[in-house]
């Protein structure tokens, strides 16, 4: 496979990054644009090293969670509830970024309060459309024989169609290596079985 | 194992599985059903599943027997897949009537479903994946002409990833990349009837950082294997095979017309220049001994494993294992020369579009 991960000395060469966009587990999202091409609605994901081994996922080193969760990308790029996958760098600090589509829409939880604001809830036609598409995303984890552990509203954006996209990766964690994460728990409470 | 191992591995120990997505999904369907997060229905307590409770609140409203199964206490207990989701999903969805606003006609067609449901139990395990009636290489005929319409998805995916496993290089055919994301800007649109007059109309000033005449260029002449990245920045070598795999999966929900992903390929194929030649002569000679000495699979395997990771050379043990289950099929290939410029032939050895070119060894581009 062709190096879908890139050592880059500092991503501002390559990347003028805009405000913060969102923030997950191991790391937060900016807007940016590519200045080779600066047509491109870019989000960078950031995985910020100073955040690692603050709980989750302390046991994985960290410089293999972070290339599993671009190949998590790559795997997944084109995928139509997936963020197209530009490619992922990493600075000497290794500080890892992950350039992605950037999804123009709000979280599902975002777009459920904005509704509940209203009055409003999903009919239970957009509730099957909506877990349709999630199904849909989370099917193409599983066909990569990985499983997403942190599936919830704040991880999927629907924009106005209600199309679903899947926005957060970072729990991805091929099964056959959860033998050696006994001590590793992750999710979203209230997501996690018993 | 008992019950309460299972739960203690799959919580208290951080064992997830399938099955744990799976109860994440129920979960998202219960806040979008009561719109209170899971969380804040009931207070967390490791020994009291709070879906397991919730289920019993919005029963009166919701008696959803997927529901009640995805967020089981007992992970054997909720769907054996999430395909098994969707299918159920699926067949409750309403058989929608949506025009085409991109089509000459504005005809109507009925939404494809995701799964039918007579082929389901054939293809549940996806650990044997299997064609049972049919060639692998007829299957994907089918899914091209639209006559396959009945295959899962899954199965699709698999013929695309039989095809071209995402492993190896064959990055350079930009007009995938031109392709994926004017599927996806389509697809969003609701707008299927995919074609560059279409595109033009929509993206007057540029199209994808192209001008419409370099754009027009491109698509009408692609020379796969040797176009400029500094003067097409944003045509990146690197495409995945997912772009082929969704041209394919497009086409099979109907976003794509087939007509045109067809069309896609025959360009491509005419008008595509490069030096590579996938199987050379000498690997084709190679491939002959096997079938003589009856150890393809075994050699296929063998070169599988040793070549899989090698830059150094240009085989790619996937066209090697394809071109032979083709050629078992009963397409013949002829031979290409290490250093061949790009011909006709080289597409035949060329796993990534051998499809198009079983195409018209059927004779049937003209017929559609």
């Amino acid at each position: 496979m062709s190096s879908i991960l890139q050592p880059i000395n500092n991503i501002s060469d390559r990347f003028e990054l805009g405000e913060q966009i969102g923030e997950g587990s191991t790391g937060y999202v900016v807007r940016a644009q590519d200045k080779e091409n600066r047509d491109l609605d870019l989000a960078l994901k950031v995985l910020d090293p100073r955040r690692w081994g603050n709980g989750f996922n302390r046991d994985i080193k960290d410089f293999e969670l972070a290339h599993r969760e671009v190949e998590s990308w790559a795997s997944l790029s084109g995928h139509r509830r997936f963020p197209r996958f530009h490619g992922g760098y990493y600075e000497p600090d290794l500080t890892h970024y992950i350039c992605l589509d950037r999804i123009d829409g709000v979280t599902l939880r975002q777009d459920l309060d904005q509704r509940l604001q209203h009055g409003n809830k999903y009919s239970p036609e957009e509730i099957r459309c909506i877990l349709i598409g999630i199904s849909e995303g989370i099917h193409a984890v599983h066909h990569l024989n990985r499983v997403h552990r942190d599936l919830s509203s704040n991880n999927v954006m629907v924009d106005g169609d209600l199309n679903v996209k899947h926005v957060d990766l970072g729990f991805l964690t091929a099964e056959n290596m959860l033998r050696s994460l006994f001590s590793t728990t992750c999710g979203t409470l209230g997501y996690t079985s018993p | 194992m008992a019950l309460w191992d299972i739960l203690l591995l799959e919580a208290r120990v951080g064992q997830y599985s399938v099955a744990s997505d799976l109860y994440a999904l129920g979960g998202l369907w219960a806040e979008l059903e009561s719109g209170k997060h899971p969380s804040d229905l009931m207070p967390l307590d490791l020994d009291i599943n709070p879906l397991l409770v919730l289920r019993y609140t919005l029963q009166d409203a919701h008696d959803d027997s997927l529901f009640q199964r995805l967020v089981h206490v007992d992970p054997r207990k909720r769907p054996r897949s999430v395909e098994e989701v969707i299918c159920y999903l699926q067949d409750r969805v309403e058989k929608k009537i949506i025009s085409l606003p991109g089509s000459a006609t504005d005809k109507a067609v009925t939404e494809l479903p995701l799964v039918a449901s007579s082929d389901h139990s054939s293809f549940s395990s996806r650990e044997d994946w299997n064609f049972p009636d049919k060639s692998l290489s007829q299957v994907i005929l089918d899914i091209l002409f639209s006559e396959g319409k009945n295959y899962l998805p899954e199965v699709v995916l698999h013929c695309i990833d039989y095809v071209r496993d995402g492993e190896f290089d064959l990055r350079e055919q930009f007009i995938l990349s031109v392709v994926t994301p004017m599927l996806h800007s389509r697809l969003s649109s609701n707008s299927i009837d995919v074609s560059l007059k279409d595109l033009e109309r929509q993206f007057p000033e540029h199209i994808f950082g192209l001008t419409r005449s370099e754009l027009k260029n491109l698509y009408e002449t692609p020379c796969m294997y040797q176009h400029d990245n500094d003067r097409y920045p944003c045509l990146s070598s690197d495409i995945s095979h997912s772009g082929f795999r969704s041209m394919i999966e497009h086409a099979y929900r109907g976003s794509l017309p087939v007509r045109t992903l067809i069309s896609l390929f025959k360009t491509t194929r005419e008008h595509s220049r490069a030096n590579y030649t996938g199987l050379n002569q000498e690997k084709y000679a190679e491939y002959l001994q096997c079938i003589r000495c009856g150890e393809l699979d075994e050699r296929v395997a063998d070169l599988e494993k040793k070549m899989r990771y090698d830059d150094s050379t240009k085989s790619d043990p996937h066209f090697y294992a394809i071109c032979f289950t083709l050629e078992d099929e009963g397409f013949i290939f002829p031979r290409a020369s290490k250093g061949d410029r790009f011909t006709e032939n080289t597409f035949r050895f060329n796993p990534s579009l051998t499809v198009c070119q079983l195409i018209p060894q059927k004779n049937l581009i003209d017929s559609l």
